[in-house]
């Protein structure tokens, strides 16, 4: 035997160590389970159908780590016909006033409270498909849309679920790589009591296919569901496709959908159902299209839903034969009540309750407990501390907004899962979450007590392509926070350029949600792209020390250019606060982050966001200096005294300068004239700065912020201009 | 026998007349007609010829790829990338597109198919991602307009991607052709890019009984036109409209029978 193929089995037998460790997984012999269609049970929560009399089944149920069987105790029946798997759990109890208690408080919540969870992993490929219910007949469904159906019953000391799951909403794999057992794992998640219990101990967590126990037995035509699966996912929609006018409706009466038909033979004797079906795939609304169309528009009339999640189904049918069918998910909604102030924007101002407001705002407000920043505060009065410590720090230099971290939605470890899938880095951000004791909404209340705004930044939609249970999940965090008077705004997505049309339809979610606030979208470039998927865009130019400093107008004039033609919508600039060895950027100096702040004013920029924060503690790393940050008190305090100015003031033309790396801006405001003049280098330099003729400089001008004044000569200011000096000149009662 | 051919002419009548009344007759054409010449026909678009006019970069890093691939869309060959940040090759035309061939003030559309797997992405703008550029610059070099037709991830099938149309600057005297991925990681394949003038005038003309709708889909399925549904016993419905020169186009009708009638242009 040559070395490598002795290292080659070594190889082998350390990974099958890994994927099927020595203990033995239990089995489930599933030969006589198989039933007629005419035999399938009622799905109803009863199990009182005889046919469950000859069912397979498990009981003793094992804590996740395998260590003991869990106090309360489940037992799971299995049968299954060649369409569908049908499962029914008996879920035992021992308080039935807590445990009603607690299926009304979770009933919308599938995670939240005790709940059944359903693993099938054909031919042990460990690519398998993940179901939850809970006793109120929620569903999560791993897949997206589907076709399971559920019943379930309490009674007084246990709950039974009875679910039918077809096969064709399984994941199949091909068809060579299936092997003849399934994994198969039945949990039961119990969180009142710490419990989280499953037939086949899992050890690390339910997801973990290597530990499923085995489905023998089982005789399913794995091809013809695999190529159906094939074929829906490589042409979706390719003879019906459904679009909605909304996927959240509060006081729309109705619901507009528009149905594509592709056939590419008759459609002679056809017609159209359209139905609407409740979370339990009840039909309630049925509505027919006929003489059907390529293009057919149908109302519904909703008006008499109750608040919840509903599926409109459509369905091209022939006869009694189905030739067709697409399905859509919408919520129907609570309105959201008005909110006290009004926030706007008027000529590409943002004002609240009838006030201009200019946004001087920074991210980079957490903890960064995934990777202890900060160290490792476990303790919550700590947390509390030190977000108060930032708060105050932030508003004591100047700052009005903030962008909390994500790390202060709690909510998200409800769908952890689900979270992982779409977070840049999950383990770190799932430690941060778990160690953060404090809730968004007490860090909402500490930004309040501190004069500072919030924008959050929602999480589950950071993906290309959005499926319902994204948007399910986001939607729960703008339920929780929509109401909450400290946030101006939403934060959309960062640099997501080139997902136009999503950014486009994650706009629209926040407006069906939030018609009242405004929704920002920062991205690199595209800004034409995505000129219609925010109120507000804005750009990052982060110019020091490699990069002219002129990058900062040339942001702003493409912004003002094709936001600013749109009076109700705003552009920001997010300009650099910051330095990193890897990207090659350097802390700016407060002269060169006062020249940024004055060219993006001068260029009618209409908010200023940092990147980045670093509380005390963090500051002098390589990021953001003392220097600079101690300058952000004066700094800001300049912007928000000229910000009246130019978000008011009038434009004033025709100031030229006989020095050209100068960038000038004239404004007219109150009664008083500014000139405000930037040198866009670190050329030291004498400039004349000569106003039109129709402009008569008259006066003493004061020279704003410098404590100087200077007499102009004949009507020319003379100043001096060391690297990136900005000088302000006011004329007090304006020009003659 | 006069009154054999009476019967005859007049079976014969019926028979057309019923051949009409089960007839949709659908004729589609445009101006000029389609396919539109590749402008880059000479210019080995589909690295047939290898590497023939394409510039490799003067740099690859080390494990990064950049070579004529087997797997083609059409043809025997294709240009396949592997890198880390976006690699790509290029072809300066100016010369070749005479002002004779590319015209100052026509707009011009990019098209080319790509194979991309699930690292290439677009998150970071239209300009990163797997396909081709087009940018057309003045003989100084300082001014420049692009157009492009990129695309992220493809599930590694073939995708035809196609660009938004430009108008060509009248200062436009350089041209570089860009194919590669940018700013973006992953593997990819690009085959067949393609420059045409961007639009054609298609006109078309359904005649038959009863018509009810007709609509006119490119080839990826998009709507083009919807006449929606039409008044009672429409029998003759004319359109004329402009339309990117790059898709092949399907017209599709129904009758209220619910018959349907399909026509392709070009075929």
């Amino acid at each position: 035997m040559t070395k490598e193929k002795i290292c080659l089995l070594f190889f082998i037998f350390a990974i099958s160590n890994i994927v099927f460790p020595f203990q033995e997984l239990p089995s489930l012999d599933v030969k006589s389970a198989k039933i007629q269609v005419v035999d399938r049970p009622d799905i109803d929560g009863e199990l009182n159908d005889s046919v469950w009399k000859n069912a397979s089944y498990v009981e003793n149920f094992y804590l996740l780590s395998g260590e003991k069987l869990a106090s309360e105790q489940t037992k799971v029946y299995f049968l299954y016909d060649e369409d569908n798997i049908y499962v029914a759990f008996i879920c035992y109890f021992k308080d039935y006033e807590a445990k009603i208690k607690e299926i009304k408080e979770n009933a919308e919540k599938v995670f939240a409270g005790d709940a059944v969870e359903l693993f099938i992993d054909p031919g042990r490929t460990f690519a398998y498909t993940h179901i939850a219910v809970n006793p109120a007949g929620t569903i999560f469904f791993s897949g997206g849309k589907h076709n399971i159906v559920v019943g379930t019953k309490v009674f007084q000391d246990r709950y039974q679920i009875e679910i039918a799951v077809p096969f064709k909403d399984i994941k199949f794999p091909k068809p060579e790589e299936i092997g003849s057992d399934w994994g198969i794992n039945f949990c039961r998640s119990n969180p009142k009591i710490k419990e989280w219990s499953c037939w086949s101990a899992t050890l690390t967590g339910f997801h973990n296919p290597a530990k499923f126990g085995i489905l023998k037995g089982i005789k399913v035509d794995n091809k013809k569901f695999y190529l159906a699966q094939k074929e829906r996912k490589e042409n979706p929609g390719n003879l019906l496709s459904i679009e909605t006018d909304r996927t959240f409706y509060d006081c729309q009466k109705e619901i507009m959908v528009n149905i594509r038909v592709s056939p590419e033979t008759s459609l002679k004797n056809t017609l159209l159902k359209v139905q609407i079906q409740d979370k339990k795939n009840k039909v309630i609304i049925e509505q027919n299209i006929r003489p059907v169309l390529f293009t057919n528009q149908e109302k519904i009339s909703i008006s008499s839903l109750p608040e919840d999640k509903y599926i409109i189904n459509v369905l091209l049918v022939n006869g009694e034969n189905i030739i067709g069918k697409v399905d859509k998910i919408f919520w129907k909604i609570k309105p959201m009540p008005e909110i006290k102030e009004k926030i706007e924007i008027k000529n590409n101002v943002l004002y609240i309750d009838g006030n201009p407001f200019f946004p001087i705002g920074t991210a980079g407000f957490g903890l960064g407990l995934g990777w202890e920043l900060l160290g490792p505060i476990k303790d919550k009065e700590k947390q509390v501390q030190l977000v108060e410590e930032m708060a105050k720090d932030l508003s004591t230099h100047g700052f009005n907004t903030v962008i909390p971290s994500g790390d202060f939605f709690k909510e998200i470890l409800k769908r952890e899962e689900l979270f992982k899938k779409f977070a840049s880095y999950p383990k770190e951000q799932i430690k941060a979450l778990k160690d953060t004791q404090i809730s968004m909404d007490e860090v909402l209340e500490i930004l309040k007590k501190y004069n500072l705004r919030a924008i959050l930044y929602p999480p589950f939609l950071n993906s290309e392509s959005l499926d319902y249970e994204q948007i399910e999940a986001w939607s729960e965090i703008m339920f929780t926070y929509r109401e909450n008077t400290t946030i101006i705004a939403w934060w959309q997505s960062d640099e997501s350029d080139g997902w136009v049309e999503r950014n486009e339809k994650v706009y629209k979610l926040y407006h069906e949600l939030d018609p009242y606030r405004p929704v920002w979208l920062n991205v690199i470039n595209a800004v034409t792209e995505n000129k219609d998927a925010g109120d507000i865009l804005s750009t990052d130019p982060y110019p020091i020390p490699n990069i002219p400093i002129t990058l900062i107008p040339t942001h702003a004039d493409r912004l003002k250019k094709i936001i600013g033609k749109n009076p109700r919508q705003s552009f920001w600039l997010y300009l650099q606060m910051y330095g990193s060895e890897h990207e090659k950027k350097r802390c700016p100096t407060p002269k060169e982050e006062r020249c940024m702040v004055f060219l993006s004013l001068n260029h009618g920029v209409k908010g200023l966001f940092y990147h980045v924060y670093q509380p005390k503690q963090r500051r002098n790393k390589g990021a953001l200096t003392e220097e600079l940050w101690q300058y952000m008190k004066e700094l800001n305090y300049q912007t928000k005294e000229m910000a009246p100015v130019y978000l008011l003031g009038k434009d004033v033309e025709g100031i030229t300068s006989n020095c050209n790396q100068l960038d000038i801006a004239a404004k007219e405001y109150e009664g008083d004239f500014y000139i405000i003049a930037c040198n866009t280098t670190e050329k030291e330099t004498s400039a004349q700065i000569i106003p039109t003729l129709t402009t008569k400089l008259v006066k003493e001008i004061e020279v704003l912020f410098e404590s100087r004044k200077i007499l102009p000569k004949n009507n020319i200011i003379e100043d001096n201009f060391s690297e990136y000096d900005v000088h302000i000149y006011k004329i007090h009662g304006g020009r003659k | 026998m006069r009154k054999y051919f009476y019967s005859i002419g007049l079976f014969l009548f019926l028979f057309q007349l019923s051949l009409l009344s089960e007839n949709i007759k659908i004729t589609i054409n445009s101006i000029p007609p389609l396919p539109l010449e590749n402008l880059l026909k000479d210019r080995n678009p589909g690295f047939e010829d290898g590497l023939k006019f394409w510039v490799l970069p003067k740099d690859i890093p080390a494990g990064e790829k950049i070579e004529i691939s087997n797997d083609a869309y059409k043809g025997k060959y294709s240009l396949y990338v592997n890198s880390k940040k976006g690699i790509g090759v290029y072809q300066m035309l100016t010369g070749f597109l005479s002002p004779d061939i590319i015209v100052p003030g026509e707009n011009y559309i990019i098209s080319c198919w790509v194979k991309a797997g699930e690292e290439v992405n677009q998150r970071g703008g239209v300009y990163c991602g797997a396909g081709s550029s087009f940018v057309i610059y003045s003989s100084d070099w300082k001014q420049a307009k692009s157009t492009l037709c990129k695309t992220g991830n493809t599930e590694k099938k073939w995708k035809k991607i196609v660009g938004k149309p430009v108008e060509v600057p009248e200062f436009g005297k350089v041209y570089t052709l860009n194919v590669g991925t940018s700013y973006t990681p992953g593997e990819a394949w690009i085959d067949e890019i393609s420059i045409t003038k961007a639009f054609v005038d298609l006109s078309f003309t359904v005649e038959g009984n009863n018509i009810l709708q007709i609509i006119l889909e490119d080839e990826i399925g998009n709507l083009i036109f919807d006449s929606g549904r039409l008044p009672e016993k429409t029998d003759k419905f004319s359109k004329t409209l402009q339309v990117i020169s790059t898709y092949q186009y399907k017209i599709r009708v129904i009758d209220n029978k619910g018959e349907i009638y399909v026509q392709e242009y070009p075929k």
